[in-house]
């Protein structure tokens, strides 16, 4: 065994409102630059609808991701020697429409337009060429289903809906979303480092998150066609790629990263996983529909005794181990088994998981009075929102994964519901959980972090022990003296 | 035009000079005879191999018999200096000659004062080194074309180590965009100059740009046959047209672009618009 530890997050989209507060503190704090004007390393998508960039899961189109060939993974966008072959002419790249040209306003017109008889406009001018332009696109054009008949019906997963489950969808009346937001994974197994020529791109051994050296990037952009979710970007003006780095410097400080941090909803979940690096490949060589269950195998109990061994064998500090403990995102996914990854079926083991929502399944699918076990149970088949649209987001297409959470979910509504409200039947509520295989004490849980939860319990950022890297190799004092903002040092270029 | 012109008139008037002092200095008897011996010898290093004396015109050259008597000194002085420069400037006599020898322009010739002196007087006087004995004229051996080709080509090396021709001389069927084209094209070379007078410039190849490569590595005798025989096979191809360099290239780049185009239409293009007009076309046709 090789345990690692990886940081990752749970996201329940339940209680996301879609406000995309956090993609402006994102904005604010790391992509507010020139060059970097259409980067949204966190965005907020409307689904059903095709993202940001437009059709990012269509990997037809773009490529990403891994598939299997046999025993062995590769690259959906090419081998060593292809992608050398298309090293000068990466053909697989989003164009800039399709994530959007960036705009502005002339705000100063407003101001210092002469006295006439028109009220002064602020035009649209884009922030790539400085001319004046039409607005045909932005980061969340098709948000709350804006555009429907052109994105939300070309949907990736819409379209491969069958047509009596797609009309279901779009019955006027009937119409349904939720939001769903996105920020880089930081994959167990990333496409996007096994596609980078330059070997610029690494997995940070002590918490796995996924960053981009910048010294070492040559901006050839083969991590923007092998990353599946699009969440490498290139930027125009320093001609190297960039991404999120979960807010890495606030978390040596013990902050959330930012969007975590800003979450209007709280909606986010942070805690690290202790996994099993030995397993990588095994896993990701798993069937589509199985490949959401093999990820939860690889995550290992951080209670367990002998992977407490095994961890402390392979080098993990004590104060990790104990972070591990208390990690909500591991009660999510494995104790309470209510989270699922998005898209597993791309192969790169995402450690982002979702919580899928309810409300939207559920809402008016029986006039919002869904009362008895049974009933509801009855009534996911004919919900709004498909099953089978949500396990080809979370489950590679198994609508058993999705039914299960589902159960689960289902049964901590109708125990708080006879908790609060007390018009339930305590049999019902058993019933509930037996099909859902929950204790009543696990449903408290489940309740409890969801709603009542403060920031330390949500977020639980390991002390990520920088001084004990520093000291590894130099004076603690002499870093501190000597660094000021960070090593500066120009580029190196091989040209 | 005008420099030109007066560089021309300082030629002439040199050219007068010189006269006027052979007019004063008429040598004679054993100054003569050695002024003509030396004028022979460079005679038949330059000028042999494309004008004969007394013998009638060779193809590629009048006969230089009382070629003395005929233009003044100063002309003849000119001519030889550079007769490019006599055909710029549209002398009447040069002009005809060029006509009259199939456009082969007579290469200039740099000979010193005393070079030239000897070789105007061997020219007025070829008489006094008519005792000097004439050069042995070899039997030329009937040549092999298809050996002729090989050494034009450069596929078989001359045996002294010169250039092959085709380095410099385009000729028909060799070579992709009409040969090379350094020198003129050697497709009619049989026909302009016969077998005699090929016979004299394959033997000398008196031409300045091709003295510095073959003076040091002349053709073998046998080589010269060959080539020979292949000039006079290649007589009467069409010549190369000139245009096929240009088509050649124009294709070979419609090539390249349509290569880069396969390969192009690979390449992701725009997809949200693309998808926008889709399904506004569809709704359109659907109203």
């Amino acid at each position: 065994m090789n345990i690692r530890a990886q940081i990752s997050s749970v996201f329940h989209l339940d209680k996301c409102i879609g406000c995309h507060t956090c993609s402006i503190a994102c904005k604010n704090l790391w992509t507010d630059r020139q060059g970097a004007e259409y980067m949204w390393w966190n965005n907020v998508e409307t689904k059903p609808g095709t993202g940001y960039p437009t059709k990012w899961e269509d990997q037809n189109q773009y490529q990403g991701g891994w598939e299997k060939a046999g025993d062995e993974l590769t690259l959906k966008s090419g081998g060593r020697g292809s992608l050398l072959g298309k090293l000068f002419h990466n053909p697989k790249l989003p164009t800039m429409d399709d994530y959007y040209e960036p705009f502005t306003f002339k705000y100063g017109d407003l101001t210092s337009a002469p006295a006439g008889n028109d009220q002064p406009t602020a035009r649209p001018v884009s922030m790539v060429s400085g001319k004046p332009m039409a607005i045909e696109a932005g980061p969340n054009w098709d948000d709350d289903l804006s555009g429907s008949k052109s994105y939300a019906a070309n949907d990736p997963g819409v379209v491969r809906l069958s047509a009596g489950e797609q009309a279901q969808m779009f019955a006027i009346e009937k119409m349904v979303m939720f939001h769903l937001p996105r920020i880089c994974n930081h994959c167990l197994n990333a496409g996007c480092v096994a596609g980078c020529p330059s070997g610029a791109i690494y997995k940070r051994g002590e918490d796995g998150i996924v960053l981009i050296n910048q010294d070492k990037c040559r901006g050839w952009r083969m991590c923007v066609s092998a990353c599946p979710y699009k969440k490498t970007y290139y930027g125009w003006n320093t001609g190297k790629s960039e991404k999120c780095l979960l807010c890495y410097p606030r978390q040596e400080a013990g902050e959330a990263p930012a969007c975590f941090h800003s979450c209007v909803g709280r909606i986010r979940y942070l805690g690290v996983l202790l996994y099993d690096a030995d397993r990588i490949k095994e896993t990701a060589l798993h069937e589509d529909s199985e490949l959401a269950a093999a990820q939860r195998a690889i995550i290992l109990d951080p209670s367990d005794p002998q992977v407490q061994a095994e961890a402390r064998k392979s080098g993990l500090p004590e104060q990790l181990l104990a972070a591990a403990q208390r990690s909500p995102v591991y009660k999510f996914v494995k104790e309470w088994g209510i989270a699922l990854p998005l898209h597993p079926e791309f192969r790169t083991l995402p450690m982002l998981f979702y919580v899928p929502p309810l409300l939207p399944v559920l809402s008016q699918a029986n006039q919002g009075t869904q009362k008895l076990a049974e009933e509801f149970f009855t009534t996911l088949a004919q919900a709004r929102l498909p099953l089978q649209y949500l396990a080809g987001l979370f489950a590679g297409g198994n609508l058993e994964e999705v039914k299960a959470v589902y159960r689960r979910l289902i049964a901590v509504r109708l125990q708080r519901r006879q908790t609060s409200v007390g018009d339930l039947a305590e049999a019902e509520v058993a019933k509930a959980r037996d099909l859902a295989g929950v204790s009543a004490a696990q449903v408290e849980a489940i309740y409890r972090m969801t709603a009542l939860t403060r920031i330390r319990e949500r977020i639980v950022v390991p002390p990520l022990l920088r001084e004990q890297a520093v000291e590894a190799g130099m004076d603690p004092e002499e870093y501190k003296r000597g660094m000021g903002f960070g090593a500066r040092r120009p580029p190196k270029r091989r040209w | 035009m005008f420099e030109r012109d007066t560089g021309m008139v300082v030629g002439m008037l040199v050219g007068l000079l010189l006269a006027a002092t052979t007019v004063v200095a008429q040598p004679t008897g054993e100054q003569l005879t050695g002024l003509a011996e030396a004028g022979e010898s460079l005679f038949r290093q330059k000028c042999i191999a494309c004008h004969a004396i007394g013998e009638g015109d060779k193809p590629t050259g009048p006969d230089l018999a009382g070629v003395t008597e005929r233009r003044d000194r100063a002309w003849l002085t000119a001519f030889i200096a550079d007769p490019g420069k006599m055909l710029e400037a549209h002398d009447p006599v040069a002009t005809e000659l060029l006509t009259k020898f199939k456009n082969l322009r007579m290469p200039a010739q740099s000979l010193s004062a005393a070079e030239l002196e000897s070789l105007l007087t061997y020219l007025a006087h070829p008489e006094e080194a008519a005792h000097h004995p004439p050069p042995e004229t070899t039997l030329m051996a009937a040549g092999d074309a298809a050996r002729g080709a090989r050494l034009y080509t450069g596929e078989q090396p001359f045996a002294n180590g010169g250039a092959p021709c085709l380095a410099c001389h385009g000729i028909t069927g060799f070579g992709l965009a009409g040969g090379a084209n350094y020198g003129p094209d050697l497709t009619s070379l049989f026909e302009n100059f016969g077998d005699e007078g090929l016979t004299d410039i394959l033997k000398n190849l008196p031409f300045p740009s091709m003295e510095p490569i073959y003076t040091a590595r002349p053709l073998a005798d046998t080589e010269q046959a060959d080539l020979r025989a292949f000039f006079a096979k290649a007589n009467g191809t069409p010549m190369a047209n000139d245009g096929l360099l240009f088509g050649e290239a124009v294709s070979g780049v419609l090539i390249f672009f349509g290569v880069v185009l396969l390969f192009g239409r690979e390449r992701l293009r725009g997809v949200r618009r693309s998808l926008v007009r889709r399904s506004t076309e569809k709704k359109e046709v659907a109203a």
